[in-house]
């Protein structure tokens, strides 16, 4: 027991060693296989250490009464430090919007995105760095379509089903719920302050408080809604948000949703799958020589 | 928005320019001209779409003032505010504070059409909206960044408000966004009167733009809806502002501006204006168009350095503001305004009452330099 506790040390060393080589050349597949290989390894030396105190422990018949006490407290540390490590490797980009998008739950500009994943996440999200995103997910959607389980891909104009300027949205999501009509971003914006404020009730059922950021987000939502915030109170009431956000949706719901519905339908009998995704070529060509003409 | 080339100013104007690209006709301008109409420079400078801060700098008089930096990144950061959200700001402002129904959200991003932003297409899109709203098939909220056009001096301008909202009272309000801070409800008068002034020129243009398409213009109103801070802190606060005055008096000054083009055809043939030449060639075009110097061209002209020291350079009255230059009527030069004082030249007709006034001033200073 006690050789192999040492031969599995060794194994756990040489197997770091290799891990760091495997992340230096970016090889996925083999990082994914060591990283196995090392949380085998790891566990077995867990199990074999236990095994040698508890055998200590038996021919010792519990002279050292704290002995068996650390082993387990060694173990949870061990399990807690494994636990950390998804939080600490960086999350791709794509999947900080997946979330901030799926809280929100209606398309969202750059800004809105970062903020709201900030607020709950307490991990940076750059603005700036989603100005390609839209591409790059199309890019990717051509290449190899639905390959991946969610793109990040555009919300369209109602009338002309071009990507609407600056907002991005989630490719699982149904067409009629990335659609841009006039009344649409009223309406979108009061979805993202139910999510919001959905999210931070989430929280404190969890008994986890929100994060002070979050709770500013929500309280910036309240300001702008119609009886969701009196400004007596420090924070807004989430509960009263989502109340007042209901009420003034569904005084929009019925105009906007007859226009989301006409536009999705055209958006599925005339665009092929890339374009219901990421919108239909921009009509800038032929617009520009009829300006042409014009002038 | 700078990147954007209005409309090519045609021949001439073109020429004199250079190859250069045009600078658009922005409010901006147009306020700075009917503020000194009488200035052939600025006219021709303007409609030919010449860099004036670049054509300044090439005669050596490097501008030095233009826009802080700071104060750009402010305006910016607080349109980003108030346009936040879907326009939720600005939306809660209009049902605050002039009473829209909630049922009223309708927005239209005009910043761009189908991914094009041409500013052609979005004037055209604009108007094609303006028309269906104002007949009443459709129904906005706000039309964010729409593009109007206006002829100014035989040019066509093309302006892009902040924001047009249909909703108050049914009538069309220009919206402009501001970064300047009403504080207990009382803003900066020189800056709202400024404000108030480019308003002008919008609604101006949306008159046209409304006779163009045979729309009644009584659903034009006579104000604007300024957005601005609030006190110290970052929330807007809108009032509206009216317009009347200004509206006259740009009217009026529009009006009397002569054409630019029939100014810069009594250029000579060889005049250029165009700012890859060198300084002498275009220090003697622009020498031969007329300006028209006061201190005040000191806060909104470019060239303004360079015509005060033309009028240094001439004893121009006008160097010491239009209160001296009003005191002297007929007489262009403060040095025959000198002569006349100390007996070396004697007046004309045209000018003895000017100098008479002068003569009594002058003794009754130096009656009180005697007393004292």
């Amino acid at each position: 027991m006690a050789a192999s506790l040492e031969d599995l040390e060794q194994r756990l060393s040489q197997l770091r060693t290799e891990l760091r080589g495997a992340v230096r050349a970016r090889d996925k597949a083999e990082t994914a296989r060591i990283r196995r290989a090392l949380r085998e390894a790891e566990t077995a030396w867990e199990h074999a250490l236990e095994v040698e105190a508890e055998s200590q422990s038996a021919t010792d018949d519990g002279a050292l009464p704290t002995e068996p006490q650390a082993s387990p407290t060694s173990v949870t540390a061990g399990e807690a430090r494994r636990k950390e490590r998804p939080v600490h490797g960086s999350i791709p980009i794509r999947e900080q919007v997946h979330q901030a998008l799926t809280l929100l739950g209606a398309p969202a500009s750059p800004k809105l995105i970062s903020s709201t994943y900030e607020a709950f996440f307490t991990e940076p999200l750059v603005a700036t760095k989603l100005a390609s995103l839209r591409r790059d997910e199309e890019r990717s959607f051509t290449a190899q379509g639905y390959a991946r389980p969610y793109y990040i891909c555009a919300a369209l104009t109602h009338d002309r089903l071009v990507p609407a300027r600056g907002l991005l949205a989630l490719s699982t999501w149904p067409v009629e719920r990335r659609i841009i009509g006039p009344l649409s971003p009223r309406a979108d914006f009061l979805t993202h302050a139910v999510g919001t404020a959905e999210q931070i009730q989430r929280l404190a059922t969890a008994g986890h408080p929100a994060p002070d950021a979050a709770w500013r987000l929500l309280r910036r939502f309240a300001l702008t809604i119609p009886g969701a915030y009196d400004g007596s109170a420090q924070e807004p009431d989430p509960a009263r948000v989502i109340a007042a956000a209901h009420a003034e949706s569904a005084v929009h719901q019925q105009e906007d949703d007859q226009q989301r519905q006409a536009a999705a339908q055209r958006a599925r009998g005339q665009l092929a799958d890339v374009q219901q995704l990421f919108g239909a070529a921009p009509m800038r060509d032929a617009l520009r020589d009829a300006s042409g003409t014009l002038s | 928005m700078p990147s954007q080339q209005s409309e090519p100013p045609d021949g001439r104007l073109a020429r004199l320019r250079g190859p250069q690209p045009p600078q658009p006709y922005t409010a901006r301008k147009i306020t700075a001209l009917t503020a000194n109409p009488a200035c052939a420079r600025r006219a021709v400078l303007d409609a030919a779409g010449v860099d004036k801060a670049l054509l300044a700098q090439q005669v050596g008089y490097e501008p030095r003032f233009g826009q802080s930096p700071f104060a750009l990144a402010r305006e910016q950061a607080f349109h980003a505010l108030v346009k936040w959200g879907g326009y939720a700001e600005l939306i809660q402002l209009l049902r605050e504070q002039l009473s829209v129904p909630v049922a009223e959200a309708h927005v239209t991003d005009l910043n761009e059409v189908g991914g094009n932003t041409d500013l052609h297409v979005r004037e055209r899109e604009t108007r094609r909206l303006i028309a269906h709203v104002a007949s009443g098939q459709d129904v906005r909220l706000i039309l964010d960044r729409p593009v109007l056009t206006l002829e100014v001096a035989g040019q066509t301008a093309y302006l892009e408000p902040d924001a047009l909202t249909h909703r108050i009272d049914g009538k069309f309000h220009v919206v402009l966004i501001r970064s300047f801070a009403a504080i207990d409800g009382q803003a900066n008068p020189t800056a709202v009167a400024e404000t108030a002034k480019q308003a002008a020129v919008y609604v101006l243009a949306l008159r046209r733009a409304f006779e163009t398409a045979g729309l009644p213009t009584d659903q034009l109103a006579h104000e604007f809806l300024l957005v601005c801070p609030k006190d110290f802190s970052n929330r807007p606060y809108a009032r509206l502002v009216d317009l009347r005055q200004e509206l006259d008096a740009l009217q009026f000054q529009l009006s009397r501006l002569r054409r630019a083009e029939d100014l810069a055809a009594r250029l000579p043939e060889t005049a250029t204006l165009d700012t890859a030449r060198d300084a002498d060639e275009l220090s003697s075009s622009i020498k031969a168009l007329d300006a028209s110097y006061t201190p005040s061209c000191l806060s909104f002209c470019e060239m303004a350095r360079y015509c005060r020291d033309e009028a240094n350079g001439c004893a121009s009255p006008a160097r010491f503001g239009s209160g001296v230059r009003n005191d002297l009527p007929g007489i262009a030069s403060t040095r025959t305004a000198l002569d006349y004082l100390d007996g070396v030249a004697a007046p004309g007709e045209a000018e003895a009452e000017a100098a008479d006034l002068l003569c009594a001033a002058a003794r009754l200073r130096r009656l009180r330099r005697g007393v004292a």
